[in-house]
């Protein structure tokens, strides 16, 4: 084909099409779309925890939603800067850096009030490995979502860019578990919550490989 | 001096892609037009530096032209539009490096640092347009075909072709993203 048969069709294509939506568009359909999901799922198996409300007024779980929600939000912000082709990725990723440094905060701060003897049964809560099975459960419909709504970016790095959408879709599965979870300590959120999104970002690197080449 | 006609350039582009954005074909066309030379001497400087010769720069050029296209939604209207190009120009460059086995680090400065001279080519891809048509559904090579060579819009392809003109517009835009994943796919 010559070059200049090939921008005729380029140019047809576009007439058909003249402003295609950003990538932020898709990207916040398929955030509000995976929450959907994912509540509609959590609703049908765990249920949100009886003493929600009560709950709601003490820091520790106001932290444990805030961290999440939090890193959902940067996940978002860095996944739509690395959707650009001329984005560098470190520059971008800093981002991430404030929900880490706000839970480290949160461990400093429980390590220092709660007795040292009381830390392994914080730090293991009631049963972190069906929290780790539910938070996978409740993001890889977002997952899903996430990395069709990136495959209209242009990431340098297609890995890098899956895995920040591992990131989102993992916080977003933990922020809807939080509503159930009843382990609120912020050593339990620093080991079983990481666990599994730390899990979902390696998934969403592995996908994102393939699945975000272009 | 060298910066400021760069400069007044890039001005230029990005008028014609806002001017593309809010639905006018013929910036659109005068933009990919005056990219082509741009970006033949990125993909020759790209191939200079890793030790190829200039084989395949019209292929590299051509897919980096379809990238542009599939990925016109990553431009922000409030940016200059050469960094942009030249990224994703990078970025087919070491594709296509990676694929003939090398793996190496491209210095983008020094690809765009000159205004493109006009350097006489053929502008034809070597790689076999047939095989790489060969990706597409008869439906969608058809509407290629007729786009692309004979040059008709999506209007008279659709006459020609008995179909909808939203059935031309669909088969043309996803045979596009067929073509660019074969591109990938194909050498390897």
């Amino acid at each position: 084909m010559r070059t200049d048969e090939l921008i005729n069709t380029l140019v047809a294509d576009h007439a058909a099409q003249p402003g295609p939506k950003p990538v932020g568009h898709g990207l916040v359909m398929a955030i509000i779309g995976g929450l959907a999901i994912s509540y509609a799922l959590f609703s049908l198996t765990l249920g949100v925890r009886p003493d929600f409300i009560s709950a709601l007024g003490t820091w520790r779980y106001d932290m444990k939603l805030g961290v999440n929600l939090v890193l959902m939000i940067a996940a978002t912000w860095v996944a739509l800067r690395l959707s650009r082709p001329t984005a560098t990725s470190l520059t971008a990723m800093r981002a991430l850096m404030v929900p880490v440094l706000l839970l480290l905060a949160a461990v400093l701060y429980e390590l220092v009030t709660v007795s040292v003897s009381a830390w392994p049964s914080r730090a293991m809560g009631v049963n972190g490995v069906m929290c780790v099975a539910s938070i996978l459960f409740l993001s890889l419909l977002p997952l899903t979502a996430t990395i069709y709504a990136l495959r209209q970016g242009a990431p340098t790095s297609p890995a890098v860019m899956g895995a920040v959408g591992g990131l989102l879709a993992g916080s977003l599965g933990a922020t809807v578990f939080a509503m159930h979870c009843t382990n609120d300590s912020p050593l339990f959120v620093a080991i079983w919550y990481a666990l599994a999104i730390g899990l979902m970002s390696i998934f969403g690197l592995l996908v994102g490989k393939r699945a975000l080449r272009w | 001096m060298e910066q400021q006609r760069a400069q007044d350039r890039d001005r230029i582009w990005v008028e014609w892609m806002r001017a593309a954005n809010a639905g006018d074909e013929i910036a659109y066309r005068r933009l990919l037009e005056a990219l082509a030379p741009l970006l033949r001497q990125v993909v020759r400087r790209g191939f200079a530096h890793s030790g190829f010769g200039n084989c395949d720069v019209e292929d590299v050029v051509q897919e980096t032209l379809l990238a542009i296209h599939l990925k016109r939604q990553t431009w922000d209207e409030d940016e200059a539009l050469t960094p942009w190009v030249t990224a994703i120009a990078r970025h087919k460059l070491i594709d296509s490096l990676r694929r003939r086995g090398r793996h190496i680090e491209l210095p983008i400065d020094d690809l765009i640092d000159v205004l493109p001279a006009e350097i006489p080519t053929e502008r034809l891809s070597s790689r076999d347009a047939e095989r790489l048509l060969s990706v597409l559904t008869d439906r969608q090579r058809d509407v290629v075909r007729a786009i692309s060579i004979e040059g008709m819009s999506a209007r008279e392809a659709a006459d020609r072709l008995r179909m909808s003109e939203g059935a031309v517009r669909v088969a043309l835009h996803r045979g596009l993203s067929a073509l660019a994943v074969s591109c990938r796919d194909l050498d390897q």
